[in-house]
């Protein structure tokens, strides 16, 4: 059981803290550690791997200001909630993806209107300025708690009398295929860190000094015309962008050498 | 160089960035220097003051402008202005260096640690045995002597093997990669947004816990070899990260 992580050399390249940080992500990923499981004692793991108690304590640390493990008071160390990727290569709805991960997902309709294009909007959006769209606001739930302020534009020009039915707890895309034969095809998108105002905080339930995700796109169809523009606001904690353009093939045969 | 805004097409207050980034862009405007006043610059491109007001507003929070309360506004100094940080993109990543030069910037690095390690995970992730060394190289990168990124890269010791001769605060390691035939072309890659950890904060030199990108990518060569792993860490307010999706 006892693995011993020694520096080589007389130099040290890394200090032991970050060795071990890398060595204990590793056992989490190798190991049969799910979200939620908690972690062998501090003591149990300095003896696993050899070392002083602080210097786990201090892996321990690294670990947690990263958002891989949570500590509760004592009850000692846990693995942190995985988070939802977003693939890059794949427009799936965001209901299938939470729900393959085992989560339960609601997306509640919390405002849909009609309104023009401001100026402003269309300076950022290339949307027509005076132009018609619909703006919608969802709040997008997994687990019960919510993880998203989702907004959207979409052009009524495209989708005309597209209704709060189609969209309360519904793939907004898939309303788009079903009723207008829209494909969404490409989009140009942004990711920033922004710091939640009244209305965010308020909804996503934390404060307002809590930075979050922004996640701004202009969505394209097949035919590329413009179709919508959206602005999500995430809890950062709760999702990650992955591109796996070379996983397939690529990954898998040189992971087995 | 008089060039009137135009009633179609894009809006009048963004044709209007667009031209003063250009300026800036060209050197038509320098670092420091005060822009026209509102009123001048309204009567200049034939716009409202509104439309100039909101423009440069846009360019303030954009990072291009600052504004000095009685003044005036000026082009920002030492403007390592957001680049656009490619990484996830299907084109692929040209690396740090590319980028910030791309950008006009002065970039720089400091080697924080450089040597041969053994690692479990560093090992799984460049798809080694166990016991095969790995060379870690961490360094900070500066563009105009600003630190813009941490990055913790882990290649193979098998393959580059001049890694310790090497002074990579001269010479990009992408560089040295293409001389040994294995530059990296196609990345798996991650992108998270964390509040910013203890030592990497101090590296970049950051006043509070802010936000910042977080990537974690591996590299492939050419043959589909793995040949690099990094961690990095990456300014919110010196980088942008933008992306074209497709399915």
């Amino acid at each position: 059981m006892e693995q011993n992580i020694e520096n080589q050399g007389k130099k040290r390249v890394l200090t032991m803290d970050v060795l071990l940080s890398k060595e204990l992500e590793y056992m989490l990923k190798t190991g049969e550690y799910r979200e939620g499981m908690r972690l062998p004692s501090e003591r149990q793991l300095a003896e696993h791997f050899g070392v002083q108690r602080g210097t786990i304590r201090s892996a321990l640390q690294i670990l947690l200001d990263k958002g891989i493990v949570i500590s509760r008071e004592r009850s000692g160390y846990f693995v942190a909630p995985r988070r939802i990727d977003f693939n890059l290569n794949a427009y799936d709805s965001r209901k299938a993806v939470i729900e393959q991960m085992g989560k339960s997902s609601y997306v509640k309709l919390l405002t849909f209107e009609k309104v023009y294009v401001s100026e402003k909007m269309a300076a950022k959006t290339a949307l027509v300025e005076d132009s018609q769209v619909y703006r919608i606001m969802r709040l997008r739930f997994a687990n019960g708690s919510p993880m998203a302020l989702e907004r959207t534009h979409i052009r009524c020009d495209l989708a005309p009398g597209l209704s709060e039915e189609d969209v309360h707890n519904k793939s907004i895309y898939a309303a788009l295929k079903r009723k207008y034969n829209i494909y969404i095809a490409r989009s140009e998108e942004k990711v920033t860190a922004v710091y939640a105002n009244g209305l965010e905080s308020e909804l996503l339930n934390v404060s307002r000094s809590r930075p979050l995700m922004r996640y701004e796109g202009l969505v394209y169809d097949r035919r590329n015309r413009l179709i919508e523009y959206f602005d999500d606001i995430i809890l950062k904690e709760k999702v990650q962008f992955i591109s796996d353009e070379v996983s397939g093939s690529g990954k898998k045969k040189h992971m087995v050498r | 160089m008089k060039k009137q805004i135009e009633k179609v097409k894009e809006p009048a207050s963004y044709q209007l960035q667009k031209i003063i980034i250009k300026m800036i862009e060209d050197g038509d405007y320098l670092p420091g220097e005060k822009l026209y006043s509102e009123r001048a610059m309204a009567s200049k491109y034939g716009v409202s003051r509104m439309t100039v007001q909101y423009a440069l507003n846009e360019l303030v929070k954009a990072g291009y402008l600052y504004r000095e309360q009685g003044r005036g506004t000026f082009v920002r100094k030492n403007v390592v202005d957001k680049m656009d940080l490619n990484y996830l993109s299907e084109r692929g990543n040209a690396g740090i260096t590319a980028i910030v030069k791309n950008h006009g910037a002065k970039i720089s690095n400091k080697v924080l640690t450089k040597g041969i390690i053994h690692g479990s995970w560093f090992s799984h992730k460049l798809g080694l045995d166990k016991d095969e060394p790995v060379y870690a190289l961490h360094r900070i990168r500066y563009g105009n002597d600003e630190p813009i990124a941490v990055e913790y890269t882990y290649v193979p010791a098998g393959l580059f093997k001049e890694m310790d001769d090497i002074d990579f605060e001269k010479v990009s390691l992408y560089d040295y990669m293409d001389s040994e035939m294995h530059m990296p072309q196609k990345f798996i890659q991650k992108l998270q947004i964390i509040e910013v950890t203890k030592k990497e904060r101090e590296y970049l030199e950051l006043e509070k816990r802010e936000p910042v990108y977080y990537f974690e990518f591996i590299g492939y060569d050419e043959a589909g070899t793995i040949v690099e792993y990094t961690e990095s860490y990456n300014r919110c307010d010196r980088f942008e990260y933008t992306f074209d999706a497709q399915v």
